[in-house]
């Protein structure tokens, strides 16, 4: 087996549940579908498959810990939706090439708000997850202007604001009315 | 390469949460390393941020994605702004891991180990003369930590080392706490392995404390340098000159002045062995 077919069979094994579970009871269907002997996909089997599979939940944790670390404003909601909900969110969207662990807890945060009925999120929590997506987005990217009407957290105001934040030359301005 | 470079002293893994209070102690940080990855397509803010501490420390830009151990090769639009972001800090020196992170069009998300193999050292090499068509700064590789152990290794991890830096002319950026966390979840003495590995490239040195869990020790950046790693940098310290070391906490981050002391104890263990003044 050379190098790049160890690499790409090891780099599906570490990202994909599925991946594993074939190797384990179908070596042969494994093999075939990454370009190996079945007797190579044996081997595999034998030497790394367990490894990898606590090599893979502590990926999974080291990218729910960075991901989530960004989302001050939303730890009651991310703590209530749980490492499992984070776990399903990972399987459906592989880590971007570019790696920035706020997008990646942003993009978690449109996970959360498409499944805000099955959470049971309030409208207040559904704001706050965008309040963070808009603040993370400004933050992280070149984008120059964004405008949201919503429960501001930590405001103490119970009334819905208008947030505008606007990019002036190097500098990122806030303001809510 | 080595004895061309500046000996920049002990400084800090950059995180932003200590972007105002470096200015009140840049007395006690002798140098920077910056996440390289953090600076891609950033906002200006950030950037304006980068030129600030650029004017105030030197800056050594530190990969995560490179993935020099790819079989199918770097990925050339990632090298780019990699190239754009030395020719901004201008450093001494750039640094990447000796591992892979991308096969398949897979990112993996996470540094994953190389076989010992001649395959694998050929194939760092490729990537490195590639790396280096588009950024000629010396370039320095990190020993990383690996649960996987992959089978068919040719060689010691120690050799491994030595025929890769041998055959890029690269530097090594030795991880002490990586080292640690290896001989304690597979068993070897890092005496032995440091008698192994290519110790005159060693230009900089990485720390921080290790986290210990129930079946193995974990690479965490989260915890202060325990009595096991300070021995062990003592250990390195003593056997070879290095340029450089940083401390390098992403987790559980304190306040700049509670991390100051970990800075001086390892520039007070340099100074004991002549390392730096």
């Amino acid at each position: 087996m050379g190098l790049a077919q160890q690499q790409a069979a090891l780099a599906r094994l570490c990202t994909d549940a599925k991946a594993r579970m074939e190797l384990q009871s179908d070596p042969a269907t494994f093999a075939q579908r990454h370009s190996l002997e079945e007797a190579e996909a044996s081997d595999l089997a034998k030497s790394v498959l367990r490894d990898t599979e606590s090599f893979a939940l502590s990926l999974l944790r080291k990218r729910h810990n960075e991901a989530t670390r960004a989302l001050s404003e939303v730890q009651s909601v991310i703590h209530r939706a749980g490492f499992s909900e984070f776990a399903e969110y990972a399987r459906d969207n592989p880590i971007a090439v570019c790696r920035n662990p706020a997008l990646d807890g942003c993009s978690y945060l449109s996970w959360l708000h498409q499944r805000s009925t099955t959470l049971n999120l309030s409208r207040r929590e559904r704001d706050y997850l965008n309040y963070t997506r808009a603040r993370i987005t400004m933050e992280q990217t070149q984008r120059r202007c964004l405008v949201q009407w919503l429960y501001v957290p930590n405001s103490g105001v119970r009334r819905r604001s208008i947030c505008i934040w606007l990019r002036l030359g190097h500098g990122l301005r806030f303001w809510c009315i | 390469m080595k004895d061309s470079l500046p000996v920049l002293g002990v400084g800090l893994g950059y995180r932003a949460p200590h972007f105002s209070e470096l200015f009140l102690h840049q007395r006690d940080v002798d140098f920077l390393e910056i996440t390289a990855d953090h600076f891609f397509d950033a906002p200006a803010e950030k950037i304006s941020q980068l030129g600030l501490l650029h004017k105030h420390f030197t800056l050594i830009p530190h990969g995560l994605d490179l993935s020099l151990g790819s079989a199918e090769g770097i990925d050339e639009e990632y090298l780019g702004k990699f190239a754009a972001l030395v020719e901004e800090v201008q450093p001494p020196w750039w640094s990447e891991h000796l591992a892979f992170t991308r096969a398949a069009g897979i990112s993996i998300g996470h540094l994953t180990p190389l076989p010992f193999t001649r395959e694998a050292v050929e194939v760092v090499t490729r990537n490195v003369a590639v790396a280096r068509r588009s950024i000629a700064v010396p370039l320095i590789l990190e020993n990383i930590t690996y649960s996987l152990r992959l089978p068919g290794a040719e060689m010691s991890e120690g050799e491994f080392l030595q025929r890769v830096t041998e055959e890029t002319g690269c530097g090594l950026l030795l991880d002490v706490t990586n080292l640690f966390i290896n001989s304690r979840n597979h068993g070897h003495d890092p005496r032995r392995w440091l008698d192994e590995a290519p110790l005159d490239r060693v230009v900089q040195l990485h720390y921080v404390g290790a986290h210990e869990g129930p079946d193995q020790w974990i690479d965490s950046h989260s915890e202060a340098v325990g009595p096991g790693i300070w021995e062990l940098i003592e250990e390195v310290l003593q056997r070879v000159s290095v340029c450089g070391a940083i401390l390098e906490r992403d987790d559980n981050i304190p306040p700049l002045g509670d991390l100051i002391p970990e800075l001086k104890a390892a520039r007070d263990i340099g100074r004991k062995h002549g390392r730096w003044d």
